[in-house]
C-alpha cells in the first residue's frame, strides 16, 4: 500500500492519515489556488520509527509511547528512509510539474495529527524547510519527523497538556517564490475589531511575519462589504528572502529603503485576500487564520486553520490605572520584556508596567491631587489633557502636598538649588561617567543602569545626576502656568498664543542644535559632488563602507564623525534597550542629510527663532505697562526658556545611560550567540533578566527558550499594532471627533495647509518634502530633522511639554498634539488644514490617495 | 518656641546656602559660569548672616544644627534610596495579562 497521496486528494484519507494541515489544504485545493504537492502519510512515520526501535505509542491500545532522548534523535537523523518509501518519494517528486523548464523546488512542511486543530495549532512548532531540491527531500522529511521531539515541541506539548502519541504526515509542496505574503484572520485575534477581517502582510516569505520578526502592514476590512476601514504601515526593515537557500528559514535580508515605507498590498489585492479568507471560513465552518502569498501576480493559499487564540481570556489587571503620559508621548510602542525587567529593577514602585506600558495607580494619584475632581477630570489631569484652571481646592490635601514638597525640598533641595543655573556645558562630564561604567566588568546591565541613574555619591557634581535634574526641570510647567496667569491678569491685550514664540528661541537646546549640526554636515556634502552622488543611492546601508575608501570623502567623514560623537547615542525609542542607536546604524541620518540636500537649506534655526522671539518680546512690551511688570514677565520668560533647555539637555545625557546599558547587553548577546544559547540577534530582548543571567552561567544545552521567545515576539508585535489604553478600569472616555475634523491640543500655534505625510518610524522613513504635514504617532529627538521641512506637525499622542511641542515652538511651525486615531484615519496624499491655535485639523480633500505602487 | 521657629527657618536657608556653594563646585570647570555662581552665592550668604544677626550670636548651635540636619538628610536620602531600590519588594512590578508572566 502506498505511503503517498496527492495533496488535492489528501482530504479523502482523513486527519489520522494525513494530519490536520494536509487534510484542510486538500479540501480547499478544489476551490482555491494551492501549490501542487504530495503528502507522506502518518503510516510511513509509524513504520519508520517502529523499524528504528522508537516507542511512538499506539492510539488504539492507549499506549502513549516514550519520546526519544536527544542522543537518540541525533542518531535517527542519520538513519536513511526505507528504500521502498524513498523510491515512492522520488517518483512523486519527479511527477511534480517543471517550473520554467527547471526541476521543481519544494517546501517540506509538517502535518501532524492534532496540528492546525480548533484547540491547538502547534503554530511554528514543527520544522518547515524551504527550497528543498530532489536530492535533499528524504533528509528533510526525516528532519521534519524528528522535529516532533525537539525541546520546543516537547515543552509546547507539556504546556498544553497534549498527551496523544505523536503521528506526523509530511507535505512536500511546490515552493511559491512569494513577493508578498501574510496572514488573514477572519476574526480579529485581539478582539479589538468586530465584524472585521484583519490582514497582515510583509515582503518576501511569511516566515518573518509568523515568527514576529517584522512589524507587518496591517489592514482591517469590513466582513460584509470588504470595505477597507483601517490601514497601518509596518516598519518592514527585514524580510525572509524569496530566494532563500538557508533551510532553517530564518535568514533575514534588509528590505530596500523605498520598499520599507511602501504598503505591500494595493486595494484590489486587499479585497482579494479578504475574499479568500472569507471563503475559507465559509468552507471550514469556523473562523480561520489563513496564510497566503502572492507570486507573479497569483494569490496562493498556503494554509488555513481555525483561529485558536481569539480574544484570549486575558486576566484584567487589578486596580485602576492611568497611562504615564511623559513616557507615552515619547513613544507609544510596548517595551520589550528585557527592557521592562531591567528598568523595573531601578524604578521605585510608583506605578507598574502593564502589558509593556507604564501606568500610574489612579487611586494613589487621587490621594495626591489637591482638587475636588471626578474620575474623568482626574484622568484628564493625569493625561495632561486639561487646560482648566477653575478646580476647587481641597485645603487639607493641599496642606499635606505642600508639607511633602517641603520635606522633599529639605532632603533633595541641594540639587533643586544647583539646577537653577546649571551651566549646560558641564553636563557633558556625564560621558566620562558612562565610559567608566561601561568599562567596569563587575557591573552587569542592571547594576550599570542603577549606578548611572542614581549617581556615584551624594557629593558628586550635578552633571552626574542628569536624571534627577531632568525631573527637577519640570518646574518649567508651573512657571508656564504662572506666566499665563500673569499675562491674563496684567496684559489682557497680549495674545496667549504668542507665549510659544516668546518662550522659544533658546539657542542651547541640544535637540535643536542637532538640526543645525546636521545642517553643517549636509553643507559639507553639498560642496562635495561625489558625496552628493553617493547619498542618492538606494542602498545607504553600504555608505559607511563606500565613504571609508572614497578619496574625496575625508571632510564629510570628519564632519559626520563629529556629529556622531555628540549625538550617536540617540535614535528612535531611546528608552527601549532593543532599539538601535545612530552610532550603530547611521543610515537614518544619511536619509535626513539627503532630504536636506534635496529640499534646500534654510538659515540656521537660531536665526529664525531669534527673529520670532524678538517680535513676541516687542508685543509683550507693548502689552505691559510699567517697568516692574515688564521685568517680572521677562524674568518668568527667561526662567521658562532655561528650564525648557535644561529638560531637553538632561534628557540628552540621560539617554546616554540607556545606550551604555544597551552596549553591555549587546556584548552579553554576542556571548550567548557564540555559545549557542541564542539563535538570533535581538532574541535576548525577549527574555527576562533572570533568564539572561541563567543562560550566561548555564551549559550550552540549557532549557529551551525558543518557544517563549517566539511567543513573546508575537505578543510584542500584536501589542504594537494598537494604541495602548489610556486608562484601565477607570470610567474615562476620550472626547470623540467629528467627521472630517481632528481635535487635539495646541502645542505650537499657527495655521498651515499641506499634504499629509504619515511617518511611522524616522529610521525607515526619514524623507519629507517641503510643505508636507508631518503626521506621526509620537516623536522624540530622532524625529527632529523631519520637522525642518514640515509645514505643520500633527502627533497622535503628546502634550504641550512633549518633544514635538518644544521643537515645533523653536521652529515656529504649527503643532497639534494628542490627536486620537490620527495615524489610522489619515492617508498619505490627503490635504489637511491644521489650525493648531484652535486645536483642530480639517480634512480638505484627497489629492492623491493612491499608495506607492508595487515594485 | 523661638528656637524651634529659628530652626525651621534656618533649614531652608541652609539648603539654599549649601546649594549655592555646590553650584560653584558644579561650575568649577567653566570660568565664566564659576564667576557667576560665586556672585550668586552672595545672596544666600547675606541672608544667612542677616538671620544669624537676628537670632543672636549665642544661637549658633541652632544654625549649626540646621546645617547638619540638611547635610544628613541629603546623605541619608541618597544612600537609603539606593538601598531601598535594591529590595525586590520596593521595585516596580510588571503585569502581563496574557502571556507567561514576563
Amino acid at each position: 500500500m502506498s505511503h503517498i497521496v496527492r495533496l488535492k486528494d489528501a482530504a479523502d484519507l482523513g486527519v489520522e492519515q494525513v494530519g490536520g494541515k494536509a487534510s484542510t489544504l486538500g479540501a480547499l485545493a478544489a476551490a482555491h489556488t494551492v501549490p501542487d504537492g504530495f503528502v507522506i502519510t502518518t503510516r510511513a512515520f509509524v513504520e519508520h520509527f517502529h523499524r528504528n526501535g522508537v516507542d511512538i505509542g499506539n492510539p488504539t491500545s492507549g499506549s502513549k509511547g516514550q519520546a526519544p532522548d536527544d542522543e537518540t534523535v541525533a542518531r535517527l537523523r542519520a538513519v536513511p528512509l526505507d528504500p521502498d518509501l524513498a523510491r515512492e518519494i522520488q517518483s512523486a517528486f519527479a511527477a511534480l510539474p517543471m517550473i520554467d523548464g527547471r526541476p521543481p523546488i519544494c517546501v517540506v512542511r509538517s502535518s501532524a495529527v492534532g496540528e492546525d486543530g480548533a484547540i491547538n495549532s502547534f503554530a511554528g512548532q514543527h520544522a518547515t524547510y524551504y527550497y528543498v531540491e530532489r536530492t535533499d527531500v528524504e533528509q528533510r522529511i526525516n528532519d521534519c519527523w524528528l522535529s516532533s521531539w525537539s525541546p520546543e515541541v516537547k515543552s509546547y506539548r507539556q504546556k498544553i497538556d497534549f498527551a496523544e502519541p505523536v503521528r506526523m504526515a509530511v507535505i512536500v509542496q511546490l515552493m511559491v517564490p512569494s513577493e508578498i505574503s501574510g496572514v488573514a484572520f477572519t476574526l480579529d485575534p485581539t478582539g479589538r475589531q468586530r465584524e472585521a477581517i484583519v490582514i497582515e502582510s510583509c515582503w518576501g516569505l511569511g516566515a518573518a511575519l509568523v515568527d514576529g520578526r517584522v512589524t507587518p502592514d496591517s489592514y482591517v476590512v469590513r466582513r460584509t462589504s470588504y470595505e477597507l476601514i483601517e490601514r497601518r504601515l509596518g516598519s518592514k526593515r527585514f524580510k525572509v528572502a524569496e530566494d532563500l537557500l538557508d533551510p532553517v528559514g530564518t535568514r533575514l535580508q534588509a528590505v530596500p529603503r523605498h520598499l520599507q515605507r511602501t504598503t505591500t498590498l494595493n486595494d484590489s489585492q486587499i479585497r482579494e485576500v479578504a475574499e479568500l479568507a472569507a471563503a475559507c471560513e465559509a468552507e471550514r465552518g469556523t473562523p480561520q487564520d489563513v496564510e497566503w502569498a502572492y507570486a507573479n501576480g497569483t494569490l496562493y493559499l498556503l494554509q488555513s486553520r481555525p483561529i485558536s487564540t481569539v480574544v484570549r481570556s486575558a486576566k484584567p489587571p487589578e486596580g485602576r490605572w492611568v497611562a504615564f503620559k511623559p513616557v507615552l508621548e515619547n513613544f507609544t510602542d510596548a517595551l520589550t520584556p528585557l527592557t521592562i525587567d531591567i528598568i523595573r529593577r531601578v524604578l521605585p514602585r510608583f506605578g507598574q508596567f502593564i502589558d509593556g506600558r507604564y501606568y500610574l495607580n489612579f487611586d494613589s494619584l487621587r490621594k495626591w491631587v489637591p482638587f475636588k475632581v471626578n474620575d474623568t477630570e482626574l484622568a484628564e489631569l493625569a493625561l495632561l489633557k486639561s487646560e482648566r484652571s477653575d478646580y476647587r481646592i481641597k485645603w487639607p490635601r493641599l496642606c499635606a502636598v505642600v508639607g511633602m514638597l517641603v520635606l522633599a525640598y529639605v532632603s533633595t533641595g541641594f540639587l533643586w538649588v544647583r539646577s537653577r543655573h546649571l551651566p549646560f556645558a558641564t553636563l557633558a562630564d556625564y560621558r566620562r561617567r558612562c565610559a567608566t561604567i561601561l568599562a567596569d566588568p563587575r557591573l552587569d546591565a542592571v547594576a550599570s543602569l542603577r549606578a548611572l541613574l542614581l549617581g556615584p555619591n551624594p557629593f558628586a557634581t550635578a552633571s552626574q545626576f542628569p536624571f534627577q535634574v531632568n525631573v527637577s526641570a519640570t518646574r518649567y510647567f508651573f512657571l508656564l502656568a504662572g506666566l499665563r496667569w500673569y499675562l491674563r491678569r496684567f496684559a489682557p491685550r497680549f495674545e496667549l498664543a504668542q507665549i510659544a514664540p516668546l518662550c522659544a528661541g533658546t539657542r542651547e537646546i541640544l535637540s535643536t542644535q542637532l538640526i543645525d549640526d546636521l545642517r553643517e554636515t549636509a553643507l559639507v556634502a553639498e560642496h562635495t559632488p561625489a558625496i552628493r552622488q553617493l547619498l542618492q543611492s538606494d542602498r545607504l546601508e553600504e555608505l559607511p563602507n563606500q565613504l571609508a575608501v572614497h578619496p574625496a570623502a575625508a571632510p564629510f567623514v570628519a564632519s559626520f564623525e563629529s556629529f556622531i560623537a555628540n549625538y550617536g547615542h540617540r535614535g528612535t525609542r531611546e528608552i527601549e534597550l532593543a532599539a538601535p542607536r545612530w552610532q550603530e546604524d547611521p543610515t537614518p541620518l544619511f536619509v535626513m542629510i539627503r532630504n536636506l540636500l534635496r529640499e534646500g537649506f534654510t538659515e540656521p534655526l537660531s536665526v529664525r527663532a531669534q527673529l520670532r522671539n524678538d517680535q513676541a518680546e516687542a508685543a509683550l512690551d507693548a502689552a505691559l505697562t510699567g517697568r516692574i511688570k515688564r521685568s517680572i514677565a521677562r524674568w518668568l520668560v527667561r526662567r521658562i526658556r532655561y528650564y525648557a533647555a535644561l529638560r531637553e539637555n538632561t534628557r540628552h545625557y540621560t539617554m546616554l545611560a540607556f545606550t551604555t546599558v544597551r552596549t553591555k547587553l549587546l556584548a552579553v548577546e554576542q556571548q550567548l550567540l557564540q555559545q549557542g544559547s541564542l539563535k538570533c540577534a535581538d532574541d535576548i530582548f525577549y527574555l527576562t533578566w533572570d533568564e539572561v543571567t541563567a543562560l550566561q552561567s548555564a551549559a550550552p544545552n540549557g532549557p529551551p527558550l525558543q518557544l517563549p521567545i517566539r511567543q513573546r515576539r508575537l505578543t510584542y508585535m500584536r501589542r504594537n499594532r494598537s494604541q495602548p489604553p489610556l486608562t484601565i478600569n477607570v470610567d474615562y472616555r476620550a472626547p470623540q471627533r467629528g467627521v472630517g475634523v481632528l481635535t487635539g491640543q495646541c502645542a505650537s500655534p499657527g495655521i498651515a495647509e499641506g499634504t499629509v505625510r504619515l511617518v511611522l518610524d524616522p529610521a525607515t522613513d526619514g524623507e519629507i518634502k517641503s510643505g508636507e504635514i508631518l503626521v506621526a504617532p509620537y516623536t522624540d529627538p530622532a524625529w527632529t530633522p523631519l520637522f525642518l521641512g514640515a509645514a505643520a506637525v500633527v502627533v497622535e499622542t503628546g502634550s504641550y511639554l512633549s518633544h514635538a511641542g518644544t521643537i515645533a515652538r523653536e521652529l515656529g511651525i504649527p503643532c497639534l498634539v494628542d490627536v486620537a486615531g490620527v495615524m489610522s484615519s489619515l492617508r498619505n496624499g490627503q490635504r489637511l488644514c491644521v489650525d493648531a491655535t484652535q486645536g483642530k485639523a480639517f480634512l480638505l480633500a484627497e489629492m492623491d490617495t493612491h499608495e506607492d505602487p508595487l515594485p | 518656641m523661638i528656637n524651634v521657629i529659628a530652626f525651621v527657618v534656618a533649614v531652608p536657608l541652609s539648603v539654599e546656602l549649601f546649594g549655592a556653594f555646590y553650584a560653584v563646585f558644579d561650575a568649577s570647570r567653566q570660568p565664566e559660569s564659576r564667576a557667576a555662581a560665586v556672585e550668586r552665592l552672595a545672596v544666600p550668604l547675606i541672608v544667612w548672616a542677616a538671620f544669624w544677626w537676628l537670632v543672636g550670636a549665642e544661637a549658633w548651635y541652632l544654625l549649626a544644627a540646621a546645617l547638619g540636619f540638611v547635610v544628613i538628610c541629603h546623605i541619608a536620602v541618597f544612600y537609603i534610596g539606593a538601598w531601598l531600590i535594591r529590595r525586590p519588594n520596593m521595585q516596580t512590578i510588571s503585569v502581563d495579562t496574557e502571556s507567561d508572566g514576563v
